[in-house]
């Protein structure tokens, strides 16, 4: 199920909010937690069984962990247990394909024939919750957090359908003592109804409708200018801004709806004036997750400055990987590690500081956008063939971009890089934000009844 | 991602107040505002769904072999896979009146205001439209391929030549070839393509009207703006040439005939349609249709009115007539009685709608060896397509293969041809258990001709076991049941299909799930032939209470059914009857154009009577060649 469909927002959503407001508290995680089941098998039921496990081999690893911990030991063992079976099933269901697609392309080039294979299905949002139920058994052996006896509230955590699968990355120490609680008031509903407007809205009004535009020109070869590269790159440097926060939004509305604070994930990215500080701005509960769970445990910044700049790259590799199984994504993920890395030098950085900030804010962006060609791209070929088109020299794919279109790359420009986040909105709400969120809403319902299901881009990572 | 765990001087104010920040802001509004978003938001969601419980949209309804495919696919939904879900999905969605009452709206302000188009339609200057995949066709047949379209078309004009039969080509230019003026920026027309297929087909001795230059010669408008077909003005044009072409041009009606400019409308082309542009056709009334002119999203094309004087046409030649094959373009604006105009005289001429190149040709082929063994040899044949059926592989002419014409395929044999890519290896020698899905065979279009014999049919022997098998055939958009004749033991199933995407579709089927079959034996059948031809005089224009009709047919040796094409207007019900066979067959609003196979009697006349009831303005019915009237 997608929170932008009629299913979701006429059925689902309704009979969960009244459900979860008339039960008592000791009732809702239970609850909830069919609820997640129901949204996330309405996918795949058997793929639900998957989620299932997870959580609870985390669950019982935490526990065998507390309990190691409590005779002497460090619980060590069961801790590589649960990273093996987490990265083990992610390995499994997202690279086996990539792996096996490597080594038959070694085969043939030995002149061998390949290995048969029948491809593996990618269960929706296994990246995310995968995650998020590993950071809960590190946290557990690193002492952050004590492991919950509560299988109930556990499966509940990880299933929890708001940010199950596309994020935000949520850590069990944020919402735990939340869940406990469970505290619906008027105020957190008012305010999830606000952040999951205008999360819809920029999924919907203004993400789905630049689709056709990069699809049109990233899907049919190369664009035939410059001119058309470039519109086509800035409609997806847009769409993917305006789809993923647009969904975290919707996750993180949903979550005050039912009581709970997530954390949030992006604070206008694109203003930033640095790719360090664009990391600060995108998708920032993975970017959090990667530090402290990779970059810090890998040794961080302090072992010298040159391990500082492998531990570095390595966690862009990994964070690239992470996205998808495709050398393009690595590709992508090696792009902003070697940014990461210039920025760490001194003299750059002086450089940087030395110019005006609407010149770094543009140049950051020009940095991003490049590095978004490697990640929309289907291949490195396709991706090198974009390259050539910026710069001029392009292929034969023609797209006529209508004039609505064109208005809304603008619109979703201007509030890219001049609007307030949704944060800000939301924290600084007004009778002016209502009268907004009031005429947003009719209009989202009306293009998501025209429209045919457009999936959320993150949907299967 | 975010490496460095610790705030770096550069990082402005904003990043350091997000730095281990995960709470959301604090909203300032006052309570009542608070209430009013919350209950308000809640109102909406809630109040949609009710409407959507209460008051459901009645469901679009879908017929013939739609209707039959959504129930498959329904019943074949499961709830592990999600298929479940994502039918239900789809129920709710179909339901929603919600939906229903508010896709207009924003459909008219996203394509009239807007200027929305689809994937599928280029929009041009001036309101014009143009068809993706005709200007920029997706794929391009090697030039390995065209050669060997080209010798198919060369070996198959010289069988005719030595039969005494004039092939002429009439290949259709696409509207960006003929109207280039009114692309989009970039986009450029293949005209270039058109000239060289022309030439490369001259040079080898083929007939070959220049449609193209035709066109330019007369000026004026040739394509309809929003539309892919032509203009009264490319149709005249075209059969002129044609005669000519064809050596059968009379010059004495050129001067008798009538064309006038007038004043017609045609706002809505297909284009629209398929670039989910036509709001009309959306069935919601004419006040966003006007809403839509007013807003120039919507154009008025004047096209020339056709005026004629049917009975100064000349009696058709039995036994050398003329014949025109074609698409949709054949039936587009009175083509079809330009050329009778042109010719002098009646000629037989039959049109094909939404089927490629490919296919009209097969159905040429059928009918001219049927036509043949019969004694009768067309002066001259038409055979009009779309050129850029040639210029893509969606069409493969090296599929095309005749036999019995004396025409030897043109090698190496393509592996799509082998007997076993004819019928799916389901339907095999064996006993067979039939359900409702049955076993089924049958291919894409062209797919099904044998190489060595030409085979068009299929003919099983074998025995019921138990149970009543049924064939279900696609014919056109009906899906029809004919029983496996009682006591049969060899039976004959031609392919006939309307040639859409979905190609020919014929299933060995019990829709009681407790049928049985033996099956000895399975081969390919010669091509279908039909006995003496019927000709059914119809009542011209509206009858109210219907009117009824009798056709009778003496079936040849190998013939099992006949099949007839019926064209209804206002129709509400077509009953068929014949008491030799025992069958009836009633068809409920029948569509626009339907094709049926009737059972017949071996070796004695059978006679179906048919009766149609409610208003029905003409209904033909047409043998599969008519061709073969002379006969009677």
């Amino acid at each position: 199920m997608v929170f932008a469909s009629q299913v979701f927002l006429y059925w689902f959503l309704p009979l969960v909010l009244i459900g979860t407001l008339l039960l008592p508290r000791w009732l809702r995680n239970p609850f909830l937690t069919a609820a997640s089941f129901l949204f996330y098998g309405w996918w795949r039921p058997d793929y639900a069984l998957l989620m299932l496990a997870t959580a609870s081999f985390d669950f019982g690893a935490a526990l065998l962990i507390d309990h190691a911990r409590r005779r002497g030991g460090s619980g060590r063992g069961w801790l590589v247990l649960s990273v093996i079976a987490n990265l083990g099933l992610l390995a499994w269901f997202k690279y086996a394909n990539f792996a096996v697609g490597i080594f038959n392309d070694v085969l043939l080039w030995q002149g061998a024939p390949p290995v048969p294979w029948v491809e593996v299905l990618l269960p929706v949002g296994i990246s995310f919750y995968t995650f998020q139920s590993m950071s809960y058994t590190i946290d557990v052996y690193r002492g952050d957090l004590k492991a919950t006896r509560h299988f109930g509230d556990f499966l509940c955590f990880v299933s929890l359908f708001p940010q199950l699968v596309a994020g935000p990355i949520v850590r069990y120490a944020d919402v735990a003592d939340q869940m406990a609680v469970h505290r619906m008031t008027v105020p957190s509903f008012a305010q999830g109804v606000l952040w999951f407007i205008f999360g819809l809205a920029k999924k919907v009004l203004l993400a789905d409708l630049l689709a056709p535009v990069v699809s049109g020109l990233f899907d049919a070869g190369t664009p035939a200018s410059a001119g058309l590269a470039w519109t086509g790159l800035a409609a997806y440097t847009l769409q993917i801004y305006c789809d993923f926060s647009g969904y975290s939004d919707m996750a993180i509305g949903l979550g005050l709806m039912l009581g709970l604070r997530f954390p949030f994930n992006f604070e206008s990215p694109y203003k930033a004036a640095s790719i360090t500080e664009f990391w600060r701005r995108w998708h920032i509960t993975l970017s959090t997750w990667l530090r402290d769970y990779l970059y810090i445990p890998l040794g961080g910044r302090r072992k010298g400055p040159l391990r500082t700049q492998v531990n570095l790259l390595l966690t862009m590799l990994l964070g690239g990987l992470w996205h998808g199984a495709n050398w393009t994504f690595i590709a992508w993920g090696a792009w902003h590690g070697l940014l990461l890395s210039i920025e760490r030098v001194a003299m750059f950085r002086r450089f940087q500081q030395w110019l005006p900030r609407a010149l770094q804010v543009g140049l950051t962006l020009l940095c991003v956008m490049l590095g978004w060609v490697l990640f929309r791209a289907h291949s490195m070929s396709d991706a090198l063939d974009w390259f050539a088109a910026l710069a001029g020299n392009g292929g034969d794919s023609l797209l006529v971009v209508a004039p609505m279109q064109y208005a809304i790359l603008a619109l979703a420009g201007v509030l890219a890089l001049f609007a307030p986040s949704t944060r800000e909105i939301v924290a600084n709400a007004s009778p002016r934000t209502v009268v907004c969120a009031a005429i947003l809403l009719p209009l989202t319902m009306l293009h998501l009844h025209w429209q045919d299901h457009v999936p959320f881009l993150y949907y299967q990572f | 991602m975010c490496p460095s765990s610790t705030t770096s001087s550069d990082t402005s104010a904003a990043t350091r107040s997000l730095a281990g920040e995960v709470r959301a802001g604090s909203v300032l509004l006052d309570r009542r505002a608070q209430r009013i978003v919350s209950v308000g938001f809640l109102v909406i969601i809630v109040g949609a769904a009710l409407v959507d419980l209460c008051w459901p949209a009645a469901p679009k309804p879908l017929a013939g072999i739609h209707a039959q495919r959504l129930e498959e696919q329904r019943a074949a939904t499961q709830w592990m896979d999600g298929t479940r879900m994502r039918l239900l999905e789809w129920d709710l969605r179909d339901t929603s009146r919600v939906r229903e009452a508010t896709l207009p709206l924003w459909s008219a302000f996203l394509f009239g205001a807007g200027r929305m188009p689809h994937s599928s339609v280029i929009p041009g200057a001036d309101g014009w439209l143009y068809m993706k995949a005709r200007v920029q066709p997706e794929r391009r047949t090697a030039p390995l391929a065209q050669r060997e379209a080209i010798r198919v078309l060369i070996a198959f004009d010289r069988v005719l030549a030595a039969m005494g039969t004039r092939l002429v080509l009439v290949p259709i230019p696409d509207k960006s070839m003929v109207h280039p003026e009114h692309l989009p920026a970039g986009f450029q027309s293949d005209a270039a393509d058109y000239e060289r297929f022309i030439a490369a087909w001259r040079a080898r001795g083929l007939h070959v009207v220049d449609v193209l230059g035709a066109m330019r010669e007369a000026g004026g408008q040739h394509f309809l703006r929003t539309d892919t077909h032509w203009t009264h003005r490319a149709a005249r044009v075209t059969a002129r040439a044609e005669m000519e072409a064809m050596g059968i041009l009379s010059s004495v009606h050129e001067q008798a005939s009538h064309w006038e400019e007038a004043g017609n409308e045609l706002d809505a082309g297909d284009l629209l349609v398929s670039g989910g542009m036509d709001i009309r056709a959306m069935h919601h009334g004419d006040l966003t249709g006007k809403a839509l002119r007013a807003m120039g999203a919507l154009g008025e094309v004047p096209i020339e009115k056709f005026t004629g004087d049917q009975a100064t046409l000349a009696a058709p030649d039995m036994q050398r007539p003329w014949a025109h094959y074609g698409s949709s373009f054949s039936s587009f604006v009175h083509f079809k009685q330009m050329l009778e105009w042109y010719a002098g005289e009646r000629g037989f001429i039959k049109d094909f709608i939404a089927v490629d190149a490919e296919w009209i040709m097969l159905q040429l082929v059928t009918d001219l060896v049927a036509a043949r063994e019969r004694g009768i040899v067309p002066r001259a044949v038409a055979f009009e397509f779309l050129l850029t059926d040639f210029l893509t592989d969606q069409v493969a002419p090296k599929k095309l293969v005749f036999s019995q014409t004396g025409i030897e395929p043109p090698a190496p044999v393509p592996e799509t041809l082998r007997p076993a890519m004819v019928a799916r290896p389901r339907l095999v020698p064996g006993e067979h258990a039939l359900t409702s899905r049955g076993i089924a065979w049958g291919a894409a279009p062209g797919a099904f001709v044998h190489p060595a014999d030409g085979s068009f049919g299929v003919v099983i022997e074998g025995e019921v076991l138990s149970g009543a098998p049924t064939f279900g055939l696609n014919v056109g958009p009906t899906h029809l049941y004919i029983p496996w004749p009682p006591g049969a033991r060899r039976v004959h199933v031609p392919l006939f299909g309307s040639g859409l995407a979905e190609g020919f579709h014929c299933a060995l089927l019990d829709l009681a799930d407790q049928a049985r079959v033996r099956i000895d034996k399975v081969s390919l059948a010669s091509p279908l032939t039909v006995g003496a031809a019927v000709s059914v005089p119809t009542p011209v224009g509206a009858v109210p209470g219907g009117w009824e009709a009798d056709l009778e047919h003496l079936a040849g040796a190998d013939e099992r059914a006949l099949f007839v094409q019926l064209t209804t207007g206002a129709c509400e019900r077509i009953e068929l009857t014949s008491a030799e066979c025992g069958e009836q067959l009633v068809i409920e609003k029948p569509a626009a154009q339907m094709r049926l196979v009737l059972p017949l009697v071996q070796g004695k006349p059978t006679k179906w009577r048919v009766r149609a009831q409610g208003s029905a303005k003409a209904v033909v019915f047409k043998e599969v060649s008519t061709l073969l009237q002379a006969r009677r």
